[in-house]
């Protein structure tokens, strides 16, 4: 008894020396912060940042604000008790974000901002941004293509408090609006939702059954749109998401949804995590504090070509 | 008497706060609010306003490449010709540039309507096209100016819709300037940009060009 006993204080000695000893082999601990994983663009970003950052030497820490700015300061806080060395974040709101960032700021870590940009410049060592504008606007212009100029079309757009739910009705609108002859027929918040967007599509169907497109802030919602269509047997309406989820690709290579605008999340994590790097490394920033990455239309053409928001290397046709 | 000194502590108390409190916010009847917004809001079309005749014109007539030698650059692979190019962050190879050539053929089938044109001093396989209207899509003039960044804008929106208002006034002065099926045959000069894009392309294209012309010119 009195052996096994020390067995195991001898074990648990010899495993904490190893793990002081990796600590000290890491160039240090790096904060990634985004919204609930629940969303696989979410949690595609955070995995990719965090695969990128133990590539480069780091050890992580990956944890959700789920869009609560409350709750996204006092992550910040953990992080900064904790000596974090930087911190990679998709932000909790544009002007509720400044302070947290801030902190950190005032702390010596620099955060490197992903996906969404702040109300405030000269605070996060970079904002890599995921230009929505331009891929809703891309989106916008091949839906109204599909639908040859004319027609009803539905919105549903994102949660009104996150910034990019406006930015991307924006997108749509200043393309879809130069076009007298589409019509839209109703326009709702499904709030980013898969559910709420099912059952709200149901209800706007009844008022609307001969609506021939709907238009959608992101892909959970255009989800939950066709899915609503499909059951009530309105199979050709047009339905067009965004974000580029590997479900949404699914389903425009089944020839259900026409088409999504992929956002550049690896590519944006991958800098992201470089940028901090380098910063870490050579004590300056590698590039201008804002920084737009460009989405990418994917559609019937080129949906075999895409999964985990990025290009499948070495796939080049769909034919 | 107790009583009158409590009622004169209340008063002094809520003056002092009254007092404070003005200093600390301002009051805004929601009309001047309105007003306030307005002015804030950006004026995409006096923003191009300001930098079409100043700006944007001379960086394409004065300060562009002449499109044959891009292209040859582009032929060899595309680092050769990130000289002549402004990339972007998003990787992007953007292109001023300027040419003379020949009207070979006229799409307006849809509303982004294109030219062929069979360039001048060029003999490579590089397919050249001209946006000629009244539609015109995508970053190309915007981003191949050279001076109009995104860090100068207070969000992606405001940036965004420099291109759209860039791109309006272009796509209606470039549609309306020539009856576009009977040019066929005819020779133009063109300056304008083309952009090729790199990351998250399954394919880098290297086979066509589109150029978004800023002018479009009768003769050579």
């Amino acid at each position: 008894m009195k052996k096994s006993l020390l067995f195991i204080v001898v074990l648990a000695l010899v495993l904490t020396s190893v793990a002081a000893v990796s600590a000290a082999d890491s160039k240090g601990l790096i904060y990634v912060i985004t919204p609930s994983h629940s969303n696989p663009f979410f949690g595609s970003e955070a995995e990719i940042a965090v695969a990128k950052a133990e590539e480069l030497g780091y050890t992580t820490k990956s944890v959700v604000h789920d869009d609560d700015a409350n709750k996204q300061m006092e992550l910040f806080e953990t992080a900064i008790a904790e000596g974090a060395k930087a911190i990679i974040l998709d932000n909790a709101g544009a002007d509720a974000t400044v302070s947290a960032v801030q902190k950190a700021k005032d702390a010596g870590i620099p955060t490197f901002l992903i996906d969404r940009e702040i109300s405030e410049e000269g605070i996060a060592a970079a904002q890599i941004v995921s230009n929505n504008y331009q891929g809703a606007s891309m989106v916008a212009e091949y839906f109204v293509e599909l639908m040859e100029e004319e027609g009803t079309y539905i919105e549903l757009t994102g949660r009104d408090t996150d910034t990019n739910a406006h930015v991307r009705s924006q997108g749509f609108h200043d393309v879809i609006d130069e076009y007298p002859d589409m019509k839209m027929i109703a326009q709702d918040t499904a709030n980013w939702d898969q559910t709420e967007a099912f059952e709200k599509m149901e209800t706007m169907l009844q008022a609307n059954p001969d609506v021939k497109g709907v238009i959608c802030g992101n892909d959970t919602m255009a989800l939950g749109a066709k899915a609503a269509l499909d059951a009530a047997g309105k199979k050709d309406v047009i339905v067009m998401g965004f974000d580029g989820s590997d479900d949404v690709i699914q389903s425009i290579k089944d020839g259900g949804i026409k088409a999504t605008g992929l956002q550049p999340v690896a590519a944006i994590s991958i800098a992201a995590v470089e940028q901090a790097d380098y910063y870490l490394t050579n004590g300056k920033f590698q590039k201008e504090e804002k920084q737009s990455i460009d989405c990418v239309l994917v559609n019937a053409e080129n949906a075999c070509m895409y999964a985990k928001f990025a290009p499948i290397e070495g796939v080049t046709s769909c034919k | 008497m107790k009583k009158k000194i409590k009622w004169i502590v209340w008063l002094v108390l809520i003056a002092a706060f009254l007092v404070w409190g003005s200093k600390q916010f301002t009051v805004v009847n929601t009309q001047e609010q309105t007003a306030v917004l307005e002015s804030e809001k950006f004026d995409r079309v006096a923003y191009v306003d300001a930098i079409w005749e100043s700006k944007l014109l001379p960086a394409v007539r004065e300060d562009s490449k002449e499109l044959p030698i891009v292209l040859d650059a582009i032929a060899k692979d595309l680092e050769s010709s990130a000289e002549f190019a402004k990339i972007s962050v998003s990787g992007a190879y953007n292109y001023r540039v300027r040419g003379v050539g020949t009207v070979e053929a006229v799409d307006l089938s849809k509303k982004d309507g294109k030219a062929t044109i069979r360039l001048d001093g060029y003999n490579g396989n590089i397919q050249v096209f001209l946006n000629i209207g009244p539609k015109i899509s995508g970053e190309s003039i915007r981003d191949g100016a050279g001076f109009i960044e995104f860090g100068n804008f207070k969000d992606q929106t405001e940036y965004g819709q420099v291109s759209k208002e860039i791109n309006k006034r272009v796509g209606t002065e470039i549609f309306e300037k020539f009856d576009w099926a009977n040019m066929i045959g005819k020779k133009i000069s063109f300056g304008g940009m083309f952009t090729i894009l790199t990351t998250n392309q399954t394919k880098i294209n290297l086979d066509t060009v589109t150029i978004s012309p800023v002018y479009v010119e009768e003769g050579d």
